[in-house]
């Protein structure tokens, strides 16, 4: 073995210096010549046998022989390839693209799918939740602490849950995502603190002193890299807290960018957190003991679940535990879509490398006089594979280092399309990864590609008809594999119309949306109600305002968070069920005019009132779904109905909004006047007579006139709110088309280069059929007429690869199924004409040949 | 044993062998080494440069020979070559099996014939 080493360290120092290892034989040789003749007068050469044969043998000992004859193979190739510069140039282009594609999918997916969970064995870490027979639940504390003690299957348990704050003192007040989080839950993670130290179960308890660490990010950027900040204050929401330490900038916590972390366990002697029935929910992650399955720690959770049930029936009555691996809870249907993403883009690339394998063939007819003048001077068949297939390799990694150029140029626009909810995008950039990922795609396609071209090009019966076939076989699977990419390019568009074409039950366009959090210590109930009543006093008065007005929970969810509330309910004009087997219905409070400026329907009754103030009787207004789902028969005005925040009279219906988005169903939604249930954080919805996104800083600065301490958020026209919910699709589908572009521009390449090649071939053919009389149609005819059969049986293919592919897309598709008829006609017709026309257009310089030339050309 | 004029009559190993030998006293130019078999062997056994060149630089590239150029007695640019720690392991492991060899092979050409 160390003999085997040494050796090749020897040859690799001699490959280094080839020069001097050829001087060094002359010199040893010449210096043994010397020494004889010295010695007993011998003629030099006499009886040392032929010294260029003994350096040569000499030498070859020395050097990797095959790796010398590849070096030779290499500069012969690249001198071909500079001599054909056409050739080059669209055998790079394509290898480029269909690389680039790849590589440009591989990073991103290398960034989500396994750089955004770097936590050591995620397989041992499950997500717990708590469920109703038909609702999922959030996890109430005091159940968390009864999973923690009672439990026989997890290592460790730590609970948190999403916050927001507004961080002061470093520069304008500004935004930052919280997260309330356990002492376990960074041991369990598996994470160390960078500076400082993480939290103890001391910072973890009531009472315990606030305490809170930072992300790297968050003291990178907006603490400006304080060397000292472990020990100092900072002010959140206007209260200190002491920071205790920062995290490494590897660390990624499960919810996305929170830049401060607060121990949650202070809160835990809250009556609020106490309550098992009305609480504010936590989210919990724990770690599987070695060798308990997922449905083994089900099991006994339920099992706790079961005895809850039993112990507390107003709360926790037929409410079950969830267990889900973290892995599927955070990246959700991210994994099968980026997977179809690589799959469509490995489509493309094959198609790019068909049209290459095409490009050497046709290559090697130009080629052959060369390989005849070869094959005659003794080289042999596999030297002459061995040749061209280093020339094929050399082309791919030419076209693999500018596919890795353009991906990654490429991936940049490409994300601007891509919605927040992915994690970890800014995680993307060219690394070691990325470019053994190229590399080795590169390597595998300039074999596969140019491994049949070459062994058709090199053999001595190599004839007409055998390259013909292989050709063929190419040119039906480009146009299927166009066909395929194409049509799932197309029925994701029909998704995202349809999408973008559902009523959502308000009016987006002219509508300007911005988020407002009043937070400080003057902060009341009181307050708050005067402070959005006043705030939006002012943003009427802005020229261009029409109407302006305040809701909690926006449609689509909102961007900060989204925080939309649930309450049971009962209508009371009949007997109310058992607490915990009452309904759910969506609460929501808002402003006196506000359906008036969404322009959402006003179905009976009557709209908010300024008179429906603090001490008034308490009114809602509730929308169709929910009316119909209690008083089917259309009655609702009037009636009565009880939730959490007491008893209430409808004052009207409202047509439904799709709170979550276009794609969710419309939810049974209940409404009060903010005035009689004020809350500290409110959307206000700005309509404008213009293009709302021009009213921005006049509409923000009309806010500070209230109260300039009080930060206005995450401002934009409605219409981008609901582009970002659907932003998945909108950057699924992009990709998709720009792959759907691509490989019919490839298909239409590769038919092109086919006919032409044909119409070549037959010129002779086609001179002596005009000759003798043929019309311009005949030939026609006879050019197209193969190539159009070969079409078509790559249509059929291509939709039968579609049928059979597309319903992988379905969990993506919205409104259209996965064979939607339309789609796969129209594709099919739009490819059928693009190929014809690819056909068509050498076809018809055929018409022109002079019958007299090419004959003479004979 | 006869005359070993021709490079292939020496067996690979033996020549090897002798090589290593003749380097066991120290660093040697090529040409010194070919002599040294020669005057030792009392003119029996003459290396041919057709097999000892290769045969140095076979056992260079094996590790078993070190080389370093260096200046020779007249004064001319020569190669020296010597045992590495692994040449001298091998020369010894060698030796052992060799006298071995010849004892065992002495012993049957002495039986009396017949």
């Amino acid at each position: 073995m160390r003999e085997a080493w040494n050796t090749l360290r020897l040859r690799l120092k001699a490959l280094a210096m080839r020069r001097q290892l050829d001087r060094d034989l002359e010199d040893e040789l010449a210096f043994h010549l010397a020494m004889r003749e010295a010695s007993n007068g011998e003629t030099a050469r006499s009886g040392f046998g032929n010294p260029t044969s003994l350096k040569e043998r000499c030498r070859e000992m020395w050097t990797f022989v095959s790796l010398e004859t590849f070096w030779q193979d290499v500069r012969y190739g690249a001198r071909m390839l500079r001599g054909a510069p056409a050739f080059t140039a669209a055998a790079m282009l394509t290898l480029a693209l269909g690389i680039g594609a790849n590589t440009a999918v591989f990073s991103v997916m290398n960034a989500v799918l396994v750089r955004s969970l770097p936590y050591p064995d995620i397989d041992g870490l499950v997500i717990l939740r708590e469920r109703l027979p038909t609702t999922p639940l959030n996890v109430a504390w005091p159940d968390f602490a009864d999973w923690r003690e009672q439990n026989h299957v997890f290592q460790q348990m730590a609970a948190y849950a999403p916050d927001e704050s507004i961080l002061s003192g470093y520069g304008d007040p500004q935004p930052v995502p919280l997260a309330m989080v356990s002492a376990q839950t960074f041991p369990l993670l598996g994470t160390h603190a960078a500076m400082g130290r993480l939290f103890t179960e001391a910072d973890d308890r009531p009472g315990a002193a606030p305490t809170v660490v930072l992300s790297y990010d968050l003291w990178r950027n907006q603490l400006r890299s304080d060397p000292a900040i472990v020990g100092k204050t900072i002010a959140l929401d206007k209260y200190p807290f002491t920071v205790i330490g920062v995290l490494p900038p590897d660390f990624h916590f499960v919810l996305d960018k929170v830049g401060v972390y607060y121990p949650i366990g202070i809160n835990a002697a809250s009556p609020r957190y106490m309550d098992r029935g009305d609480h504010p929910g936590i989210a919990v992650l724990a770690r599987l003991r070695p060798g308990v399955s997922m449905k083994d720690a089900g099991a006994d959770l339920n099992a706790i679940m079961a005895r809850l049930s039993v112990a507390y029936p107003h709360s926790n009555k037929d409410e079950t535990a969830v267990i889900a691996p973290l892995y599927r809870t955070l990246l959700g249907d991210l994994r099968p879509m980026f997977l179809q993403l690589a799959a469509a883009a490995a489509l493309v690339l094959v198609l790019a490398g068909a049209n290459v394998a095409n490009l050497m063939l046709t290559r090697a007819i130009v080629r052959e006089p060369e390989f005849g003048v070869r094959a005659a001077l003794g080289a042999g068949r596999m030297r002459m594979i061995r040749q061209l297939l280093t020339e094929s390799l050399l082309l791919s990694i030419l076209g693999g280092a500018a596919g890795v150029g353009l991906g990654t140029w490429a991936v940049h626009p490409l994300l601007r399309l891509a919605p927040p909810s992915i994690p970890n995008l800014d995680g993307i950039h060219l690394d070691s990864g990325v470019l053994l990922f190229a590399l080795a795609v590169s390597l595998v396609t300039g074999l596969l590609f140019g491994l049949a071209p070459s062994l058709r090009a090199t053999r001595r019966a190599a004839s007409g008809p055998m390259r013909q076939r292989l050709r063929s076989v190419l040119l039906v699977a480009e146009v299927a594999i166009a066909v395929v990419v194409v049509i799932g390019a197309g029925l994701l568009f029909r998704s995202l119309v349809r999408t973008l074409g559902v009523d959502s039950g308000f009016e987006a366009r002219g509508l300007l949306a911005l988020d407002v959090t009043v937070s400080g210590p003057q902060v009341n109930p009181a307050y708050e109600v005067n402070f959005f009543s006043q705030a939006l006093d002012r943003i009427r008065r802005v020229p261009g305002a029409e109407s302006a007005d305040a809701v909690m929970c926006p449609p689509m969810g909102g961007i900060g968070g989204g925080s939309c509330w649930t309450s049971p309910y009962a209508p009371e004009d009949r007997p109310a069920p058992p607490d915990s087997q009452r309904p759910w219905t969506l609460i929501n409070m808002v402003t006196p005019g506000y359906f008036r400026t969404m322009k959402t329907p006003l179905l009976q009754g009557r709209p908010f009132t300024v008179f429906d103030a603090a001490h008034a009787a308490p009114v809602v207004i509730i929308n169709q779904a929910l009316a119909l789902r209690i008083w089917p028969g259309g009655n609702a005005v009037g009636k009565h109905i009880r939730t959490l925040f007491g008893s209430a009279e409808i004052v009207g219906v409202t047509g439904s909004v799709r709170q979550f988005g276009p794609r969710e169903s419309q939810q049974p939604e209940l409404f009060l006047p903010n005035a009689q249930a004020p809350v500290s954080f409110m959307t206000v919805m700005v309509r404008t007579t213009g293009d709302p996104s021009t009213l921005a800083s006049a509409v923000t600065a009309a806010i500070h006139g209230v109260d300039k301490e009080q930060p206005v958020l995450h401002v934009m026209p409605m219409t981008d709110y609901i582009a970002r919910t659907v932003g998945r699709q909108r950057f699924s589908m992009a990709l998709y088309a720009v792959f759907g572009v691509l490989s019919l521009l490839l298909a239409a390449v590769g038919v092109y280069g086919v006919s032409a090649y044909n119409v070549n071939q037959l010129k002779h053919d086609i001179g002596i059929r005009i000759a003798i009389g043929a019309r311009p149609r005949d030939v026609l005819r006879l050019v197209v007429g193969g190539n159009a059969l070969l079409i078509a049986v790559g249509l059929c293919c291509g939709i039968a690869g579609a049928l059979a592919l597309t319903r992988w897309l379905a969990s993506q598709l919205f409104g259209v199924t996965a064979r939607d008829p339309l789609t796969f006609i129209t594709v099919v017709i739009a490819l059928a004409l693009v190929a014809l026309i690819a056909c068509w257009l050498p076809a018809r310089r055929s018409t022109r040949i002079d019958p007299m030339a090419a004959l003479r050309y004979e | 044993m006869g005359h070993p004029t021709e490079p292939g009559n020496l067996v690979q190993g033996t020549l090897d062998m002798l090589i290593l030998k003749a380097l066991a006293r120290g660093a040697k130019h090529g040409y010194a080494v070919a002599e040294w078999i020669h005057r030792t062997s009392e003119d029996v056994l003459r290396v041919e440069e057709g097999a000892l060149y290769p045969a140095l630089h076979r056992l260079e590239l094996r590790g078993l020979l070190g080389s370093e150029w260096g200046v020779s007695q007249n004064n001319r640019r020569a190669k020296y070559y010597s045992l590495t720690a692994a040449g001298r392991r091998h020369l010894r492991a060698e030796t052992e099996q060799w006298s071995r060899l010849s004892t065992a092979i002495g012993r049957v050409m002495q039986t009396a014939e017949g």
